[in-house]
């Protein structure tokens, strides 16, 4: 690819380990003492000034984290230990918004323009958001897309100004705290993420952006997400992950909440590149009401232990779902990652498309569950799961649950596992290329139909970064 | 009591402890195996009130039909060891009244080949469990055709052990799931040497308020290079009120291998019930031979002996009869 195409996006550093630097130079505020306690808690909430609901709401959300135990299938999660994880870390700058990018810190600013956001926002976004540790440092929104009625801001600030749509979907009918230990967990001691409003009818024609930065060693982030598209809209919103390596293990235990109103259109974009230590355990889930879409595009590069099974609840006639996810597991990488979808609806429809590598003894697991209602008459759905296993260190696993109970549902499911074929390598070397050259072209066609998916510059650096990781792996 | 067995060609019947006493044969029934063997083969085969042990031996050629009216107690246990290169063909029925726990095992010595059909068709009162273990010679071949037609709840747990040399395994299964009735398949099989090939195919139709579970395990360990899997499980939804639950499951540890798995959950076609009544043909009687059409496809596909599909088909065709009435 035109190594000029890169570096007029800037988006080289973003699906790589940002660059290391000084942690505590960036912090203006941080928790005392490392460990998730109730004191922690309500610091957080006191640190952050919220209302009394808030308060509540993770008080109870850190009783129920405390009672629930890990997850018992999965990876292992046993070298977990939250009383070393440091829960809250501000950045430095926060407290006064900036309302321009040159007011943002320079040391922070410096991080940020080597992800390339100030370009991004200029060249092709509707709006742009940066998160660093525990909050959002900067968002942006285009004036034509707010004078639309579009609101995009951070959730600490939604919680503030928009108290009453904040109250209405927040934890309680899509993602309660009840769901999951790390939901429950996310539920006491979230901080920043994005609050997306799209008023009804309103189409948002650029997509919107976050970047999430975690610099603080050892730190847990927990950001939250909440999206509400109203009826007849239609968005799209990017997220995109990094993290420099430390010695000590983070954690990552973000909550996505998107609510698809009737006739609505979003789609949810996520590229996450954490460091090799992070441990990535998100709840994203979408309740997709009558005639409404909602499409899940997702690539998991980075990370140690990721548990990632984004969810669509199909709860209105005619809605659909689309599920489109690449993995990539190497060393040391447990990717145990899929999708959900529950049919609750008649004529609703779903698609998954899983495509995972994994090399030098990496793990890969698919893990879906298909769930078709009693009564749901005309659903249709159809799976894909296909490895590649690249040498014999590697594993390759694929566990889709499918639960009908349906008469009338027209369900398909295929998977496949094995190694790049030396049938398609053969061709290609005997037309001239050499075996890297072969390797990449049978590698960016196994994960086209992600891949075509993505904005222009995912898609680049996304191949070009499958590419490298791909390199010396024939045989 | 003794199951009624009719032998033709060079085997033997003996007891379980008969066999036991004989070296060779009881280290192959006894084998290291009992303590990965799922969980309803190791209950029956401690409760155990008799075992029958059919014995084919080496290069010969065998026929063997079994058949269990009443069973010797509440736990029992069958089992088939297959001699060094020969070639048998079973038949086993059930036809029970009572609730019982069951321990299969089938054992194929290098070379051999076995094509085993298994009908279950108990009274539709039974509660029946069985746990079966297979295991496969180097160069050894199996087909394997369970059909479930018969009982109230039936639980099926088997484990084929695929740890010699380029053994082959085909796995079918049958089932035609009625008012009432409730089958969980959970099927593993285990590759852990080279150049070993399975296939499975499960089909299930279900119809009334019954329930079918279906988990289908593959997993190809390290030390099988050169294996070939493939696991397909088809669904034939008749009923608003079913439970159809799959779960196919590949673990992959080695890079040189073909595995794969593929799953589909329909209803009936309106295209098909609209081309046979197209000809003349009534509404019942369409449904009826889709059903059949969707079963026999499988059976076919088993080879088996042809006296064992002749009755198989004609049990199929009596409890799809009960499901749609001749118009």
């Amino acid at each position: 690819m035109d190594e000029n195409v890169l570096k007029e996006y800037g988006r080289d550093a973003l699906l790589r380990d940002a660059p290391g630097s000084d942690s505590e130079l960036h912090v203006g505020y941080r928790a005392e003492h490392a460990g998730l306690t109730l004191e922690l808690v309500k610091e957080i909430s006191e640190v952050k000034e919220e209302p009394d609901w808030m308060r509540r709401h993770r008080i109870k959300s850190f009783e129920i984290f405390e009672k629930k135990p890990l997850p018992t299938w999965g990876p292992d999660l046993s070298h977990l230990d939250f009383s070393a994880i440091v829960g809250f870390v501000r950045p430095k700058g926060q407290g006064y918004k900036p309302n321009s990018w040159d007011e943002v810190p320079a040391e922070i600013k410096n991080t940020f323009e080597k992800l390339g956001i100030p370009e991004a926002e200029r060249k092709f976004l509707a709006g742009v958001g940066a998160q660093y540790d525990s909050e959002v440092l900067y968002k942006s929104l285009r004036s034509n897309i707010s004078d639309l009625g579009v609101i995009y801001t951070d959730m600490d600030s939604a919680v503030r100004e928009h108290p009453e749509l904040v109250k209405k979907y927040f934890m309680n009918r899509c993602v309660p705290a009840t769901d999951n230990k790390f939901a429950a967990l996310h539920g006491a001691f979230w901080s920043g993420g994005s609050f997306l409003y799209v008023p009804a009818g309103v189409k948002v024609p650029m997509p919107l952006q976050i970047y999430f930065m975690m610099n603080y060693p050892g730190f847990g982030q927990f950001e939250h997400t909440l999206i509400i598209a109203e009826e007849g809209s239609q968005v799209q919103y990017i997220e995109g992950c990094s993290a420099p390596h430390y010695t000590k293990d983070s954690m990552h235990a973000a909550v996505v909440e998107i609510f698809v109103q009737k006739g609505a259109r979003a789609r949810y974009t996520s590229i996450q590149n954490w460091s090799r230590n992070v441990y990535n355990l998100n709840t994203k889930r979408a309740i997709v009401q009558q005639d409404a879409v909602m499409e899940w595009v997702g690539g998991t590069l980075g990370s140690g232990v990721t548990m990632l099974y984004p969810c669509s609840i199909l709860v209105g006639r005619g809605a659909r779902a689309e599920h489109l996810n690449i993995a990539l597991a190497g060393e040391g990488q447990v990717k145990d990652t899929g999708a959900k979808v529950f049919h609750m609806a008649s004529n609703t429809s779903s698609k998954i498309v899983s495509k995972s590598i994994c090399k030098e003894g990496g793990v890969v697991r698919y893990r879906g569950l298909l769930s078709v209602g009693a009564h749901c008459t005309g659903v249709k759905s159809n799976v894909r799961c296909d490895s590649i296993i690249a040498d014999s260190k590697s594993k390759a696993e694929t566990v889709p649950v499918m639960d009908i109970r349906s008469k009338d549902a027209v369900i398909g499911h295929e998977a496949s596992v094995g190694r790049i074929s030396e049938e398609q390598l053969f061709y290609l070397m005997s037309r001239g290329m050499d075996a890297d050259e072969a390797l990449s072209l049978v590698v960016r066609g196994f994960i086209e139909p992600i891949v075509k998916e993505l904005p222009l510059e995912y898609a680049v650096e996304m191949n070009r970064l499958i590419e490298m990781e791909m390199e010396g792996s024939v045989g | 009591m003794k199951p009624e067995t009719t032998i033709e060609g060079n085997a033997r019947l003996l007891t379980y402890h008969e066999a036991l006493e004989d070296t060779a044969l009881g280290k192959i029934l006894s084998a290291e195996d009992v303590k990965n063997a799922p969980e309803g083969y190791r209950s029956a085969l401690a409760g155990m009130e008799e075992g029958t042990v059919i014995v084919v031996e080496p290069h010969a050629r065998a026929k063997i039909t079994v058949e269990r009216k009443s069973p010797p107690g509440r736990a029992f246990g069958t089992f088939f060891i297959f001699g060094e290169n020969s070639h048998s063909t079973v038949f086993y029925r059930t036809a029970l009244q009572e609730s019982t726990r069951e321990c299969r095992g089938i054992f194929l010595s290098k070379l051999a080949v076995a094509h085993c059909c298994f009908l279950q068709a108990d009274n539709e009162k039974a509660l029946s469990t069985v746990g079966l273990v297979a295991r496969l010679g180097e160069c050894s071949q199996l087909k394997f055709l369970n059909s479930n037609i018969g009982g109230n709840e039936k639980r099926d747990a088997f484990l084929f052990l695929q740890d010699r040399r380029a053994s082959r395994c085909e796995h079918f299964e049958a089932g035609l799931a009625r008012q009432g009735q409730k089958f969980f398949l959970d099927s593993d099989h285990l590759h852990t040497a080279p150049d070993t090939y399975s296939r499975s195919v499960f089909k299930y139709a279900t119809a009334g308020n019954s329930q079918v579970n279906v988990d289908g395990k593959v997993t190809i360990e390290q030390a099988a290079p050169g294996s070939d899997t493939h696991l397909l499980a088809k669904s034939l939804l008749l009923s608003e009120n079913s439970i159809s639950k799959v779960i196919p499951m590949l673990f992959v540890r080695n890079s040189d291998v073909a595995a794969g798995h593929g799953s589909s959950m329909t209803p009936l076609q309106d295209e098909e019930l609209f081309y046979l009544r197209s000809r003349g043909i009534g509404e019942s009687e369409s449904k009826l031979l889709v059903l059949q059409g969707f079963l026999r496809d499988l059976i076919s596909r088993s080879e088996m002996d042809a006296g064992a599909l002749g009755t198989l088909e004609a049990e199929l065709e009596k409890d799809a009869h009960s499901i749609f009435p001749r118009d």
